[in-house]
């Protein structure tokens, strides 16, 4: 697709702030940094927040675009950018501002990847509960930007409930924060929480402060299945009833489940995974609790294989299948099953295949749509799979195809308060330098 | 006193139990009571409830503080505290929130004794001072009114605050809500403050 050549004029500037080696004017490697095909003109590798802070006030006087990148997990979500004049890389911002495992925090700048935070404080005994898929690639830049969520979130909460600091650059140039180091903390407006899945749209963010968790001694997997949705959900229910409180509560349709290591563990059902830490006595008490629903019970490498299945989902689908749909849904607990009756029954009378996962403890569902054969129209499916849903889902479109990226934005919910989201925009990124087009506005 | 309350499945607190208690008696602490009846428990978080209107009855008037520090300077700031306590010539009760490392020392005085007055501000920004120096915050839980307005300049940098001003002023820009509260005049950007900012400065001559 379209390459842009406006900034290369530029070079001298932008080598002068990041060093002429970490300026990329390569045409062969620029094309492997593509943006939904859009090949960026130049990109940046800035080493500090002050370097990422000189790129935007240079390329916000000059009304250059620029997309930030991490590991490039999620870069396929969004519209197609117009043009990227500058790819800001924030892989160097690896810098550790303060650890001590005594505080259980943790603050890092926002190149470090998720496998390197949790190999770094695992070896302390502490735990990193962003498990976002890909985490050898995924930054802690690109999940805290994203808002990535994976199975953790259902015992330890999401993002926003321990992140507890974050650092960051404006589309202006200025250079913010919001929180600190401390678990609480009330000081200034909560700019961790503006920021967290912010897309990358408001500002660049170069570190973040983290609450950690005690690793649990020793996990196990339970696995249960149900012949239909209403059972799994019945099931759901029953555990968020009992005194059980797991890490991990994860619904896997039949299709999702084929997916997963030796094609689903529980077969053509839907499956329950629950995961349980603590001792001896504290996981026999989970089996009598869980009763005979319990078809499997998995550890040690079997269960860190599943669950990384499970965390990489929303990548082994389109994989799979890239002509599907994933949507990522956010809905009220009672909502989960109606949604899932009507993805299936969407699927049936548009001859499609549909697949979901989730951590529907909270609410949070995959659900995947693709062809089953046959020429179908996904676009017309998913109209009318987002058209059923409740009124206080959240929704939008993790995966598409590239043909159907155009329409995919309509299929977002439609923001209910976006000139307020415009105001915010404006206040922080006025001339729309970054990420220009690919989210919202 | 720690007071620790578990909660969880009845495996899982048992042995925690057990776990608390060994750590407690390798610090060295004195006894470690465990609540016997449901009675005994209430009656132990009866009492932390109480703590700051039991105070009443040592001295008149009390100045309650919400500083943060990071968990690890917990015993740091305590001592700190005390010096500040001798420094100032004042009796400093600490109740606070210790596994999250959220202050609340209590400051007592006697609010007819106008000079004692200033020396628990100066205390209070004293320990505040502390707070910040180890890394912490000057609110844990209570936010920033007018009271603590000028020492954000202490945890945020003048560009930081622009940042968050020109966020308010995109709510919020004629300053209708809670005017000259929580974000301190910015020494730079004239142009984005808020209209109560502008009159201030209009006031001073500025």
């Amino acid at each position: 697709m379209s390459t842009t050549t406006t900034p290369v004029r530029f070079l001298r500037e932008l080598r002068e702030i990041c060093g002429a080696g970490r300026v990329i004017d390569d045409p062969a490697r620029l094309e492997q940094a593509q943006v939904l095909g859009v090949t960026p003109a130049v990109a940046v590798e800035p080493a500090s927040t002050e370097e990422v802070a000189a790129v935007l006030s240079f390329a916000n006087a000059q009304g250059l675009s620029v997309v930030p990148a991490g590991g490039f997990t999620q870069q396929q979500t969004g519209n197609t950018p117009q043009a990227i004049d500058v790819l800001l890389y924030t892989t160097r911002l690896t810098d550790v501002e303060h650890y001590d495992p005594g505080d259980l925090t943790i603050g890092i700048g926002a190149g470090w990847t998720i496998a390197q935070l949790s190999s770094k404080v695992g070896a302390d005994g502490l735990l990193f509960a962003g498990d976002a898929p890909l985490p050898e690639r995924a930054t802690i830049g690109g999940l805290l930007a994203t808002g990535m969520t994976g199975p953790l979130r259902h015992g330890y909460g999401g993002l926003r409930d321990y992140c507890i600091g974050i650092k960051f650059v404006t589309g202006d140039g200025r250079k913010g924060k919001g929180g600190g180091r401390v678990v609480k903390n009330v000081a200034g407006f909560d700019m961790m929480k503006l920021l967290i899945g912010s897309q990358g749209t408001l500002a660049i963010i170069t570190g973040a402060s983290f609450k950690l968790f005690p690793a649990p001694r020793q996990t196990s997997t339970f696995v249960a299945g149900f012949a239909t949705a209403a059972e799994a959900i019945q099931y759901r229910n029953t555990v968020m009833r009992s005194p059980l409180s797991p890490m991990c509560l994860e619904l896997v349709s039949p299709q999702a489940g084929a997916l997963l290591p030796g094609g689903g563990r529980s077969g053509k059902v839907w499956s329950v995974y629950l995961r349980a830490s603590g001792s001896d006595a504290v996981l026999a008490r989970y089996r009598s609790e869980l009763g005979t629903a319990i078809a499997l019970e998995i550890d040690g490498h079997d269960e860190q294989e599943a669950w990384r299945a499970i965390e990489d989902f929303s990548h082994t689908l389109p994989e799979r299948y890239p002509d599907s749909v994933l949507i990522s849904l956010s809905l009220p607990l009672a909502d989960v099953q109606p949604v899932l009756d009507d993805l299936e029954s969407v699927a049936a009378s548009n001859n499609l295949m549909s697949a979901a996962i989730g951590t529907v403890g909270v609410g949070r569902l995959l659900a995947g749509l693709w062809p089953a054969g046959e020429p179908a129209n996904l676009s017309a499916a998913v109209s009318a799979f987002r058209d059923r849903l409740p009124r206080d889902a959240s929704a939008s479109v993790l995966h598409c195809p590239d043909k159907m990226r155009s329409q995919a934005a309509a299929w977002e919910k439609t923001p209910t308060h976006s000139d307020s989201m415009k105001a915010v925009k404006h206040a922080l990124d006025a001339k729309d330098i970054l990420n220009r087009g690919r989210f919202l506005f | 006193m720690l007071l620790i309350e578990l909660e969880g499945l009845r495996e899982a607190v048992e042995e925690q139990a057990v776990a608390v208690s060994e750590v407690c008696m390798r610090q060295k602490a004195r006894e470690v009571r465990r609540a016997k009846t449901e009675d005994e428990r209430a009656l132990l978080w009866k009492g932390r409830k109480m703590a700051f209107a039991a105070l009443g009855r040592v001295s008149p008037s009390y100045y309650t503080q919400d500083g943060v520090v990071p968990r690890s300077k917990i015993p740091g700031v305590l001592q700190h505290i005390g010096e500040v306590g001798k420094k100032y010539g004042l009796i400093i009760g600490n109740v606070f929130h210790a596994g999250d490392g959220n202050l609340h020392p209590l400051i007592l005085f006697d609010m007819r004794n106008a000079e004692q007055f200033e020396m628990v501000l100066a205390a209070s920004r004293d320990i505040l001072q502390y707070c910040i120096d180890v890394g912490g915050s000057i609110t844990g839980e209570h936010g920033v009114g007018m009271e603590k307005r000028d020492m954000m300049r202490q945890l945020f940098t003048d560009e930081e605050l622009d940042v968050m001003i020109s966020l308010r002023n995109a709510f919020n820009g004629e300053e209708v809500l809670n005017p000259e509260k929580m974000l301190p005049m910015p020494r730079m950007c004239r142009e984005i403050m808020g209209a109560s900012q502008n009159a201030v400065l209009a006031r001073e001559g500025m």
